[in-house]
């Protein structure tokens, strides 16, 4: 029976399903087609579902990983396997990545707000905007987090239905020859896409909060299948609406694509798409902040709410700094590395090890009886 | 922090030292027999007619010797009669407009007669005046205690029924009743409402919404945690399923809690009309809320960020009719706004007849003359003055009040941030109330925590045979309302 | 406690107040709108000329203005400098280039457009057979109602236009295997706007423009919605055949490379001398295969004149693509495309020719 946090702050088991599938879809959604498409073209999404059918495997080996954890998260894990003094650093890099997380969807939706609609305002307004207001969300605890992660799946999944409109254009005929890329190709489209993914990793975090957390393995995947369908629907709608070429001159297509909608009364949709990224930010970015709050009042003796506003004043600096496009470059490597890394190297690591102390203890036990 | 200072009455002989002080103390010394007995009382508090046709002819008519105050009670014809020694009862059943009777011999001790007056001064019509339905019934709850309790018991007819009594307020030690359905309220609630009730330490309790206030889990909030009903089939709907009410002597609102958001948006009237039109109604309800939050500030973003939105043959009659209006849309929406809310607020502290026509007559010419004065245009002009209409199709007038309040943060939200502000204050509000609790339940269930039990009755009001739960969330020890299935055999089906 | 929220208040105030000053205001009625552009060449110099509703002196009829510049962008900065009010450019739903700059290439113009996320998707790019100064001026003080966007539009949907917008020209002209097209407007004697034909691209560069009867021809191969008027002879008789619905499908032949149409079409007859259909049914038959062989004969040609002149405005490249694993644009259309054959098979359905006799 793996570790759980007191009745009273947990959440029920099918609430992982949206906690999981939220944190996943955030910024990404919004150009993930034009940075996958120099791959496999046409054939991209392939390469997102498979990467999404490998999140299963990761998401099988946090659940093993966890199990064995003493207080059922990473951060005590850390220490039970490498000693106070790794095991701190490690949680100090965790930290870090979590930084880079929100930092980045930050950044991202910064740029967008600047690019479409408010050109004059600078970076450091947006992000004191958002920062207080998931200083406002996290200070209600996990429940609260949870409850808008729950809204915020539902209500912007409401706009699925105006994919309508682009699919009255869609030439089905671009997804042919099916299959028409190597190798190499799928897996340079399949690694562009592991950030559509990130996010899956914060269940390292949250996982003692979840009631019967040992049997909630299903709504897990379930989660995870909500976002490769999702993904997948929105992928599709694309490459139908865009050929190849056009695509590449388009830098969030899901943002461009939602311009051909419109109604009698309301002519321009892509406001609405803008602003509804306001909710597909939002959860992702406070359970991240969560997250960081809980490394820092495990690891150090600060209390909750002065960690919170430490890491909001951190990273408030560091989305506040002008960006160009060079260096956005540069930070989306950055996260796509670190990502890969972390779900595809560091997590099965510590599968290993976790796997390895298993065993010397039972062979340990053996030895003393 | 220390308790306010209690008024306390140490003895007999100070209560009456401080009581012959005020002028509506009336004390008649009479002979009986050896012994004299002194008749206290207050004839603006006791039915004084009572005192001169019963009381005082049968004290007279007394032709033994009394030697104890027990020996009276024989002599007198009325039913509540109680002795008692304690100086702070007698002081208060006093003050109900007891009656306090004295033999020489036992200074310490009194016989207590009830004779007070309690419908004096109290209102005899019973309409429910802010909580109308045109369906349904029309007595509402008054400002008397014993009547409304009578009015409950009469819908609610089982013993199970129970009425605890708790006072409160240290002025005027008003009577405060706590009625929940032994056996199916959850007695966490109850428990968790009386230790709430025995925290309070107030003077005066001038109204149940007065203490709602102090009571409730969060008071930064400008959203009301607990219901407040003057109607008494709500009150018997929120008790029979698994709520708590809380009557307060002198108040005709009754307060209800644990309550979630949903509840403040249901009208008794969706029950008596068929589920069709009953849910029709409640959306209509819903969407009024949703348009009279975010109407105005949709449209100072779209008209000061985003005209792009607009449809071409739409900007043609708000071009026109904003033509000539010096003001930006975010001062001319605040400027309505304000007007509207000071017609409200006018027409509610003047005279019924008064208000009303001010309220027609201000409406309709303040608001055409600042078109003619081009102050304003008329395309917001019907905005706000609709979504000041659909403010008021929320039952609850609480509720309703801060819908209207909210509409002004958001306002501000959206004219410095556009769309984004709107977005932002959205999600700044369902923050806000995911965060609220009431008695320790959450506001938003059944949506979130997610109850599917109860989904068949919130947003719209499914039909009889689906709603057969009681509200699942405050974990009832009874959840079966009834049984559906009724037995119609004379209907034939066709087949 | 109280404190500590009070204290969160304030920051929260203060900081919007901090955020009151954003200059991205363009309040709706303080604003120029401008609803239509046109472009012309003179020289090294564009000449823009646009047109917006005046709503202050014309109660919203369309007024001009014009300007000369390097760039559209420069052209834009001229009007704000003889405006006094913000010019934008947000809502404009038509551009109209001249033959002249689309015969040169549009290229700088679509790359300018597509990069700007102001303009929306569904606007109109028209080519305009007169110059495009001439064809925006006559729209000075007419309703917004006669702007070139709405006209299209109008025959896209129950007229003879081929669907056409900034999407569609940027899918065709993004696609390796598709040429562009657009709709070429002109002037009539009544200096009114009308469509005149179908302007064909390749890539960015004018080709050819199809007149009238072609344009419909060209919407009945891309097959999507069929409508329009066709002329034809019976026995030395004009006629017209009101297309009503129609489908046509395609089939690709790789070796020896082939192009098949496949067409149904369903039509009504008004204009016929009598109501022959209902005096005599036997009829029927032989005038729908009298229309089946002219219109053949017609669609043969257009697809030859396309194939003459080196485009491929009906994506036959991209129907290749999608069926050929190796297909490369340049070898396509150096080798294959040139001596493409062409079928075409033509079925009628006459549905009736009116309600008298």
């Amino acid at each position: 029976m793996s570790y759980q946090a007191s009745l009273s702050k947990t959440v029920s088991p099918y609430l992982l399903w949206f906690l999981l599938h939220k944190s996943q879809t955030g910024i990404s959604m919004l150009n993930f087609q034009h940075a996958i498409t120099p791959g496999a073209g046409h054939d991209a999404w392939i390469s997102v579902l498979v990467t999404g059918l490998s999140i299963h495997v990761v998401v099988l080996l946090i659940f093993y990983i966890l199990k064995h954890a003493s207080k059922g998260d990473i951060i005590s894990l850390h220490v039970q396997l490498f000693g106070k003094w790794l095991g701190s650093l490690l949680n100090g890099a965790f930290l870090l990545y979590l930084l880079m997380l929100i930092c980045f969807q930050l950044i991202s939706y910064s740029q967008v707000i600047q690019t479409l609609v408010f050109p004059e305002m600078k970076a450091w307004r947006i992000a004191l905007v958002f920062l207080l207001m998931f200083v406002y969300i996290v200070r209600g605890g996990f429940r609260v987090i949870t409850g808008i992660t729950f809204c915020f799946v539902l209500i912007p999944s409401l706009l699925i239905v105006t994919l309508i409109f682009p699919l009255q254009y869609a030439e089905w005929r671009n997804f042919l020859p099916f299959l028409n890329h190597t190798l190499p190709e799928f897996t340079y489209s399949a690694s562009r896409s592991v950030p559509l993914y990130m996010g899956v990793e914060l269940l390292l975090i949250y996982f003692p909060y979840i009631r019967d957390n040992a049997k909630s393995a299903k709504w897990a995947h379930i989660g995870v299948l909500h976002t490769y369908v999702l993904y997948l629907i929105i992928a599709c709608t694309t490459f139908a609406f865009y050929n190849q070429g056009e695509i590449k001159h388009e830098i969030w297509p899901t943002l461009s694509l939602s311009k051909i909608i419109s109604f009698t009364f309301l002519e321009r949709f892509d406001y609405f798409y803008i602003f509804n990224w306001v909710f597909a930010i939002t959860p992702p970015c406070c359970i991240v902040l969560w997250g960081c709050t809980r490394i820092l009042r495990s690891s150090t003796s600060l209390s909750a709410k002065t960690s919170l506003w430490i890491v909001v004043i951190v990273v408030f600096i560091i989305v506040a700094w002008p960006y160009n496009a060079q260096m956005m470059q540069v930070v989306e490597d950055c996260i796509r590395y670190a990502g890969s890394i972390l779900l595809y190297g560091y997590i099965p690591l510590l599968a290993v090890c976790v796997f390895i102390s298993n065993r010397l203890q039972i062979w340990r036990a053996e030895r003393a009886s | 922090m220390k308790p306010s200072e209690q008024f306390d009455i140490h003895s007999l002989e100070q209560l009456f030292s401080i009581v012959s002080k005020s002028n509506d103390f009336s004390r008649i010394s009479l002979e009986i027999g050896q012994t004299s007995l002194t008749v206290s009382f207050y004839p603006s508090m006791s039915d004084t007619g009572e005192i001169h046709d019963h009381l005082l002819p049968c004290l007279h008519k007394i032709d033994e010797e009394i030697q104890r105050l027990e020996e009276l009670k024989k002599w007198l014809p009325f039913d509540e009669i109680t002795c008692e020694t304690v100086p702070n009862q007698i002081a208060n059943k006093l003050q109900q407009g007891y009656v306090v009777l004295q033999l020489q011999e036992a200074r310490n001790e009194a016989l207590l007669i009830n004779i007070s007056h309690e419908t004096m001064g109290h209102r005899t019509s019973n309409d429910t005046e802010n909580e109308f339905s045109v369906i349904g019934p029309k007595t509402g709850f008054v400002e008397n205690l014993s009547i409304n309790l009578h009015l409950l018991r009469q819908q609610i007819a089982i013993p199970q029924l129970i009425f605890e009594e708790l006072t409160i307020g240290s002025l005027s030690k008003t009577t405060i009743v706590v009625a929940y359905i032994e056996g199916l309220t959850n007695p966490e609630i109850v428990q968790t409402m009386k230790n709430r009730l025995k925290g309070v330490d107030m003077d005066i309790v001038y109204d149940s919404s007065f203490l709602e206030q102090v009571i409730s889990d969060n008071t930064n909030t400008p959203f009301p945690l607990f219901l407040t009903t003057e109607r008494i089939d709500r009150i018997a709907y929120v008790i029979s399923s698994g709520q708590i009410a809380l009557f307060t002597s002198g108040s005709p609102y009754v307060l209800a809690g644990p309550s979630t958001f949903m509840d403040f948006f249901i009208s008794p009237e969706d029950y008596y009309l068929n589920w069709i039109t009953g849910s029709f109604f409640r959306v209509i309800r819903l969407m009024s809320v949703f348009f009279s939050l975010f109407a105005s500030p949709i449209y100072i973003a779209v008209l000061t960020f985003h005209y792009e939105m607009i449809p071409s043959r739409l900007l043609q009659p708000i071009m026109m009719s904003g033509l000539h209006v010096p003001f930006s849309p975010v001062i001319e929406v605040v400027f309505l706004e304000t007007t509207i809310e000071l017609l409200r607020e006018a027409g509610a502290r003047l005279p019924a007849k008064i208000g009303q026509t001010l309220g027609i007559v201000g409406g309709i010419v303040i608001g055409e003359a600042s078109v003619q004065a081009s102050l304003t245009s008329n395309i917001l002009l019907i905005i706000v003055a609709l979504s000041a209409l659909a403010s008021f199709t929320t039952p609850i007038f609480k509720m309703a009040n801060t819908i209207r309040v909210l509409r002004f943060p958001l306002i501000l939200f959206s004219a410095l941030l556009g769309g984004l502000g709107i977005a932002i204050g959205f999600t700044l509000l369902l923050a806000h109330l995911l965060r609220l609790k009431s008695l320790d339940t959450p506001y938003m269930v059944p949506f979130f925590p997610f109850r599917k039990g109860n989904l068949s009755d919130s947003l719209i009001r499914a039909s009889y045979q689906f709603t057969t739960n009681r509200i699942l969330y405050l974990n009832p020890l009874r959840t079966k309302r009834y049984q559906p299935d009724t037995k119609k055999e004379d209907i034939e089906h066709d087949d | 406690m109280i404190k500590v929220t009070l204290l969160r208040l304030v920051i929260i105030l203060f900081s919007l107040l901090l955020l009151a000053g954003c200059g991205n205001e363009s309040i709706v009625n303080r604003i120029r709108i401008l609803s239509a552009v046109g472009f012309d060449r003179e020289g090294e110099l564009c000449k823009g000329t646009v047109a917006y509703p005046n709503y202050i002196q014309r109660k919203g009829s369309l007024a001009i203005l014009k300007g000369q510049g390097k760039e559209p962008k420069l052209i834009m900065d001229q009007f704000e400098r003889e405006s006094p009010r913000k010019v934008k450019y947000n809502k404009v739903n038509s551009i109209v280039f001249s033959q002249a700059i689309a015969r040169e290439g549009i290229y700088t113009a679509v790359s300018t457009i597509i990069r700007d996320p102001d303009l929306g998707n569904t606007l109109l790019l028209a080519v305009s057979s007169c110059s495009a100064e001439k064809l925006i001026e006559s729209l000075d003080h007419q309703e917004l109602e006669n702007l070139p966007f709405n006209i299209v539009k109008q025959n896209m949907a129950n007229g003879g236009v081929p669907p056409s917008n900034l999407h569609l020209f940027l899918h065709d002209y993004y696609s390796e295997g598709k040429d562009p097209s657009m709709p070429s407007l002109s002037l009539n004697e009544q200096r009114q706007i009308q469509i005149h034909g179908y302007a064909l691209f390749k890539k960015d560069r004018l080709r050819i423009v199809l007149n009238t009867n072609e344009m419909t021809l060209f919407g009945l191969l891309q097959g999507k919605k069929v409508r329009g008027e066709l002329a034809f002879n019976y026995k030395e008789h004009q006629y017209v055949l009101s297309l009503l619905a129609g489908r046509s499908s395609s089939k690709t032949q790789m070796r020896p490379a082939a192009f098949r149409y496949d067409i149904n079409v369903d039509g009504n007859i008004r204009n016929l001398e009598g109501n022959r259909m209902s005096m005599d049914p036997s009829e029927a038959g032989a005038l729908s295969s009298c229309i089946e062989g002219q219109l053949k004969a017609q669609l043969l040609a257009l697809l030859k004149k396309i194939q003459a002149n080196d485009m491929d405005s009906l994506g036959i490249g991209e129907r290749f693509r999608s069926e050929d694993r190796n297909w490369k644009a340049s070898v396509f259309y150096k080798k294959v495309y040139p001596t493409l054959q062409f079928n075409v098979n033509v079925n009628v359905h006459l549905k009736n020719s009116g309600a008298g006799e």
